[in-house]
């Protein structure tokens, strides 16, 4: 197969059952075990509606619901008030794989590949032979709704039941009935995927109902909607293998020269130049022509050669002022620390920026599930371009990182209500495998996650450890306060003087005297030669 | 009617308690001071020989976390028993933790949380305001008994600690108000073990022996050993030891004749230097052909042996180093009823005759 080119590829599996493809590369795409399953098509239409509504500079509200129809059976219902699907288009976005908008682009993107919405379709198709029913407006007082599903053999939209009629809604609606998926609550449940993505999109508000019917609101806490990355061309320091052979297939260039050229960024004609001499075969020949191996050797060479970084206004983090009123409103911790570093490049030459927020007290922290002790344990939330990752969590560069931490070190109990939010931003995220869970652990990128880590590990310990000396003179002042009655009516019984004077007597020294007496000799006896 | 010793007593809660009062009109954190009672402090005094508290003070603060608590005990107790002193009534160590055990305005805690809690700031007080606990009117629980011909008069009654059946007078943890009326011994023999103090009854021992039966039934509490340095002193009898060939008898014996760390600021008061060891010694086991029936040593019997080699008077006594490395080399301990093994009748009859005659003992 890497003989063939790409678009042979796509055309082999058009031609084959779509259903068949995905069927086999159902993992791929995030569909293994009943448990993701349900998580996975939760976040395809949820990034598939934030996406839309950015897209169109809509302050996202999105409606989410899981409904329990039986054992493993569910449906899943996703609302948006973003700016709706033209009719014409609505088969076409949900009822072809790989028709996206987002495919063949490059821009810093929730999704990457344009199979999501159609991806849900055909997991409910298959599971239980419905039809996704979708209802959209682009807002101008008609309604359209209709039934979608996948014609596997040639991967095109059925359409059916649709309709038309007058009313007021701007958004999409979507109705998936799916089987063999299980709710189950825990880290790695819809309803953890959406509190977290709440947290990295603070403009939006999200509203979900469970399937017990418990209705959870994530509020706007930020009125802006986030700038739209710039569209950009790939850096040639990002490009795998695969993406060389997809990009060469649709590039409108007619040699592979131009090709690099036109559709790269800072690749020039020098260094063009530079590649051939590496090369044994000739880069004036047709893009279309390129073979798997040629591909191979070009990317080979390309890691030898310097190029310039690549322009780092292409990424747009969360921010730190965004995030940190994203935690305040969701984790509702006693203080946070948010930090957002200047892009750093890894493989050199493919630009990311790290945001780092770590969160004590309040909800934040993970409860073990210890039934004898409420304890908190540090809670690790991943995220890529915004994106919770919930799985695979084993493999991914910042658990590596936080895990590289020695926390104690800043005063910070791994066992304590702590929160800590890693937040990964590029173009090209590196991620381990197809099903996009886990961040590859370049060095460049464990370091630089490391390094920001440690810094709001150093300024978040100064308030814990303020905070537990703020919390053990509290204590201490109750504590005198309380022995103070039986106190003075002893006194009071032994000398006859009245107990109210002792004791209003007692509880001023205690007020005034308490930080001076107790100053660096609180524990023990003291002890003092006799007379002196 | 007050007496003086309770006259004494009231003076000095009063006093103390003028104290802390002063100290706290004063605007001061109040704190009253005290004899540190821990081993750095305690001194093995070659003079009297007996321990005794060294020259260090503890200061105890109100306004020291460490302390607080401990604070409000001490004045609390110390309130309480000035009132058991004016009314003339006694009362146990237990009753006093029940008597003063409430819970706290707003926690979970008490006042007191056990009765050793408020017997260690019994203590406290005792060697703060230099006052026995009998004078504080709280009293130990009694435990032990006395056997023999001695007759005493206490709270209005006259009686004779012979003629009792099997038993003896059971030794009251107040002490202080009993009157020798009679006797008839020529010396005090201090038993660990109480079913010892029976099979001697039973053999009339303290009649062959001429002495008078003392029993701790083990670690001799207070108000025995009160009672026993009162008769050494007050009748001029020798005190013999006998208890266990064990650390544990050992330590018995130190107690008895030395006093204690924890009460070493009493120790003027209970502990009665002149005792003298009979046994059982290591030496005993051939002597008497007892090597079938010894114990194997425990852990915790070596270890208690090696800290008993530290104690400065069995350190600087060769006799009693002699029997602590005999007892560790040969791994073994020998109990006072392991002369049973012989008869019944031979403690009575052949052990502790041969040894009286002798004269043997140890320091």
């Amino acid at each position: 197969m890497p003989e063939k080119h790409a678009k042979e590829i796509f055309k082999e599996f058009r031609e084959h059952s779509i259903a068949e493809f995905f069927k086999k590369n159902r993992q791929m795409l995030g569909y293994s075990g009943p448990v993701k399953s349900l998580t996975t098509v939760i976040h395809e239409y949820l990034t598939n509606s934030l996406d839309a509504c950015e897209e169109a500079g809509i302050l996202p509200d999105i409606f989410v619901q899981i409904k329990r129809l039986g054992p493993n059976y569910y449906l899943v219902i996703n609302e948006d008030n973003g700016p709706g699907i033209p009719k014409n288009y609505v088969g076409k976005a949900f009822g072809t794989m790989l028709a996206g908008t987002k495919f063949h682009r490059f821009q810093q993107a929730r999704g990457q590949q344009g199979i999501g919405g159609a991806g849900c379709v055909m997991f409910s198709q298959i599971t239980t032979g419905k039809p996704t029913k979708i209802i959209t407006s682009t807002g101008k007082g008609v309604i359209f709704e209709a039934d979608i599903s996948i014609d596997v053999k040639t991967n095109s939209p059925k359409v059916s039941n649709a309709r038309e009629y007058p009313g007021t809604m701007r958004g999409t609606r979507i109705e998936t009935h799916l089987k063999h998926v299980k709710y189950q609550k825990g880290e790695q449940s819809p309803d953890e995927y959406i509190r977290r993505t709440a947290l990295a999109n603070p403009h939006a508000r999200i509203t979900y109902i469970d399937p017990d019917g418990i209705q959870v609101v994530y509020d706007r806490v930020v009125d802006k909607i986030p700038k739209i990355p710039k569209k950009t061309k790939p850096h040639p320091k990002g490009v795998e293998v695969d993406d060389l052979m997809t990009y060469a297939s649709v590039t409108k260039a007619r040699s592979i020269k131009g090709f690099l050229v036109n559709d790269f960024t800072r690749f020039s004609t020098k260094k063009v130049k530079e590649l051939q001499e590496m090369l044994d075969f000739d880069l004036n020949k047709t893009p279309q022509s390129l073979t798997w191996e040629e591909a191979e050797k070009i990317v080979k060479a390309i890691k030898k050669m310097n190029f310039i970084a690549p322009p780092t206004d292409v990424l747009i983090p969360i921010g730190e002022e965004h995030l940190r009123k994203a935690l305040q409103n969701i984790l509702e911790p006693e203080f946070e620390r948010v930090l957002t570093r200047p892009p750093a490049i890894y493989r050199g030459g493919v630009p990311f920026i790290v945001e780092v927020a770590i969160a004590y007290g309040g909800k934040a922290g993970r409860k073990s599930n210890n039934k004898e002790s409420v304890e908190h344990q540090m809670e690790i939330m991943r995220f890529a371009n915004r994106v919770p990752l919930l799985f695979d969590a084993g493999s991914c560069a910042i658990t590596k990182a936080v895990q590289s931490v020695n926390w104690k070190k800043y005063g910070i109990q791994p066992e304590g209500p702590i929160t800590v939010l890693v937040n990964f931003t590029s173009i090209h995220v590196p991620y381990t495998s197809a099903g996009k869970q886990a961040v590859a652990d370049e060095e460049e990128i464990v370091k630089e996650i490391r390094l920001t880590l440690m810094d709001a590990a150093r300024r978040i310990g100064i308030f814990i450890s303020g905070k537990r000396k703020k919390y053990e003179k509290e204590k201490r002042l109750q504590e005198f306060m309380r022995y103070i009655p039986e106190t003075a009516a002893s006194i009071a019984k032994i000398t006859g003087e009245s107990e109210e004077v002792i004791r209003k007597r007692l509880e001023q020294i205690v007020k005034e005297k308490y930080d001076v007496e107790e100053g660096g000799k609180e524990n023990g006896e003291q002890e003092r030669q006799n007379g002196s | 009617m007050v007496s003086k010793s309770d006259k004494m007593a009231l003076e000095r809660i009063r006093e103390f308690g003028k104290q802390l009062l002063e100290q706290i009109k004063r605007g001061e954190s109040p704190y009253f001071q005290m004899p540190t009672r821990t081993k750095g402090n305690v001194m093995f005094e070659e003079g009297d020989k007996t321990l005794s508290l060294g020259g260090r003070m503890s200061t105890r603060r109100f306004l020291n976390y460490a302390h607080t608590r401990k604070f409000m005990q001490s004045v609390m107790i110390a309130a309480a028993t000035m009132e058991y002193i004016k009314s003339d009534r006694t009362v146990g160590k237990r009753e006093l933790y029940y008597n003063l055990k409430h819970s706290l305005p707003n926690s979970k805690q008490n006042t007191f949380e056990d009765d050793t809690e408020s017997g260690s700031v019994l203590d406290d007080l005792e060697a703060s305001l230099n006052i026995l606990r009998e004078q504080f009117h709280v009293i130990a629980k009694g435990r032990g008994s006395i056997y023999g011909d001695l007759d005493l008069r206490q709270a209005g009654d006259e009686f004779s600690c012979k003629g009792l059946g099997r038993g003896g007078w059971l030794i009251p943890g107040y002490t202080e108000d009993v009157e020798f009326l009679n006797y008839n011994a020529d010396f005090i023999l201090a038993i660990e073990n109480d079913a010892m103090m029976s099979r001697l009854i039973e053999e009339k021992a303290w009649k062959k022996l001429n002495c008078l039966l003392v029993t701790g039934e083990g670690m001799f509490p207070r108000g025995v050993r009160r009672f026993v340095k009162r008769m050494h002193e007050e009748l001029k009898l020798p005190v013999i030891a006998f208890v266990d060939g064990d650390p544990w008898g050992f330590y018995i014996y130190s107690v008895l004749k030395y006093g204690s760390i924890q009460l070493a600021h009493l120790s003027d008061r209970y502990a009665v230097p002149d005792a003298k060891y009979l046994g059982m010694t290591m030496d005993d086991i051939e002597t008497y052909g007892l090597e079938h029936v010894t114990e194997k040593l425990k852990d915790i019997d070596r270890k208690k042996i090696k800290e008993e080699m530290q104690y400065p008077w069995f350190k600087h006594s060769p006799e009693w180093m002699r029997q602590l490395k005999l007892m560790a080399e040969k791994g073994v301990r020998i109990e006072q009823q392991a002369l049973a093994n012989k008869s019944l009748a031979f403690v009575a009859e052949k052990y502790l005759p041969e040894k009286v005659e002798e004269g043997k003992f140890l320091p």
